[in-house]
């Protein structure tokens, strides 16, 4: 199959722009002033301690979080947002925002396919019933990404007669079956069995090798190594780190970061 | 003995048997149209106190507090003899003709309202079993919030709510018993009367009893089926 094609008019410049991001959860700073560009074809992971607010910053692209201060911008368009009477910032069009996560395809620690639908049904519901394509049209889709992640045999299956690992492979077709610009996984194999995160691992290396521009908050940090173009390492909601990996993993200018990747080459 | 049986037999079946059967008819109905109602005022209901704003919270709220604290036969009656005359308040104001309130309209409006109450508990409950994973899945892919609700909420909550509703749906039958004080002739209403006129009270309470038995029996075999293909999805335990 050839590379993914994305929905969605193709940008000039940067896929996703996120310029000073803030977001506080009651009085914790999650994000203190977080910006990023990622191009297409770029495999940016983002690395840090649990409460770094690396999944909390994947989730305000697609605003699953509203930040309340700064700027994200997906293939150029502003995600608009405004400030409601109790003070809170919402998004100023919530149809905008629908849109705009057409077109990025999220893929969750906990897989969150739809347990009452098939495999196949899970693939098409967005293409479908969202995107308004035909369904032949959609199943055929649908099909060719089930090989792709090695899943065609439980096309008819569901959910909760599947493994962790297949759960996830799913996710993965169901994400991309919207031909999204920008992949967003957010800790995909944190959830699962050890001998089962090699073979999302594999699905994920083949995309970045096809050249499908991503977002990866992950733990696996061999892994990060091998597949990124971009490595961001965050501490307490501040980038402190960024750059090649080979930069990020062997020659980090931040003390922090060069402890957090000396303890986690330790453990692995 | 047996002269007995054939007695009891004649008359039950091919005197009242018509009539019985007639009353079967409309508790059923009166039964289903209340169900329905009910479905659709718990629905609304429940995602008013799942993600309604502050007063629509507390409206529903009261709601569900009054309706399941009053009892149904006193709704019933304030429904049927206050409301008609409300009715007919206004429409006398209009200089319009006074109207008889139908017995069934009334029924399943009392009956429903007060079916509501319980299965918009039964309803949130379900809807709160549902892994909010799920529900973010469906938001971070663009499905708006009707087209989420539908295709998700709806049917995921459904094996979680269905052993309440055929609950409910047993309670409701013999609820609509309570219908036959203000004269509507359902099945119990009915049976008085046979019961009266012959003065067989044992033989015509028994023989009811038993047709609400059979109902109820048919109504859990519907059930079982629906539970069957509402889990085909869950891991069998």
């Amino acid at each position: 199959m050839s590379a993914v094609k994305e929905n969605g008019n193709l940008q000039q410049g940067p896929i996703i722009e996120v310029t000073d991001l803030h977001k506080q959860f009651g009085p914790h700073t999650v994000l203190d002033g977080v910006s990023l560009t990622a191009h297409t074809g770029d495999v940016v992971s983002l690395i840090g301690a649990s409460g770094s607010g690396k999944s909390t910053l994947l989730r305000c692209l697609n605003m699953l979080e509203i930040p309340h201060r700064g700027k994200v911008c997906i293939s150029g368009e502003e995600i608009l947002l405004k400030t409601n009477r109790h003070g809170q910032t919402v998004p100023a069009n919530p149809r905008q925002v629908d849109k705009i996560r057409t077109r990025l395809g999220m893929v969750f620690q906990n897989f969150n396919l739809w347990p009452h639908m098939t495999v196949l049904e899970n693939i098409i519901e967005v293409p479908v019933r969202i995107l308004k394509q035909p369904k032949a049209e959609a199943i055929a889709y649908a099909e060719a990404l089930l090989e792709k992640v090695g899943m065609s045999a439980k096309r008819d299956a569901y959910p909760g007669f599947l493994s962790g690992g297949q759960q996830q492979r799913v996710a993965i077709a169901r994400a991309l079956a919207t031909r999204p610009a920008v992949m967003l996984f957010d800790e995909p194999t944190s959830a699962l069995d050890p001998e089962l995160v090699g073979e999302v691992l594999k699905v994920i290396r083949d995309l970045a090798k096809e050249g499908c521009t991503m977002l990866l908050v992950t733990h696996e940090m061999s892994f990060a190594r091998e597949v990124s173009s971009k490595v961001l390492f965050l501490h307490k909601g501040r980038i402190e780190e960024s750059g090649t990996p080979e930069a990020v993993f062997t020659a980090p200018v931040s003390e922090r970061c060069r402890q957090f990747v000396n303890a986690q080459q330790w453990k692995s | 003995m047996l002269a007995w049986i054939q007695h009891a037999f004649e008359m039950v079946v091919n005197e009242w048997g018509w009539a019985l059967l007639r009353g079967a008819l409309v508790t059923i109905q009166i039964s289903f149209g209340a169900f329905v109602v009910g479905l659709l005022i718990g629905l609304v209901v429940a995602m008013a106190k799942l993600s309604g704003n502050a007063p629509v919270k507390k409206l529903a709220n009261a709601y569900t507090t009054v309706c399941r604290a009053v009892p149904e036969l006193l709704l019933i009656l304030l429904l049927y003899y206050a409301g008609s005359d409300a009715i007919n308040a206004v429409l006398r104001l209009f200089d319009m003709a006074p109207v008889d309130l139908n017995g069934f309209v009334a029924a399943v409006t009392v009956l429903g309202v007060v079916q509501g109450a319980y299965a918009a508990e039964i309803i949130r409950g379900a809807v709160q079993a549902i892994p909010y994973g799920h529900i973010e899945a469906s938001k971070a892919f663009g499905c708006g919030r009707w087209l989420t609700l539908r295709r998700v909420i709806l049917p995921e909550m459904m094996p979680y709510a269905l052993a309440g509703l055929a609950n409910l749906w047993m309670v409701l039958i013999k609820d609509s018993a309570l219908i036959s004080v203000v004269g509507y002739n359902e099945l119990l209403f009915t049976t008085k009367q046979a019961a009266g006129s012959t003065r067989q009270y044992l033989l015509f309470y028994m023989a009811v009893a038993a047709i609400y038995l059979l109902v109820t029996l048919l109504s859990n075999a519907v059930f079982v089926r629906f539970e069957r293909s509402f889990r085909r999805w869950m891991p069998a335990h």
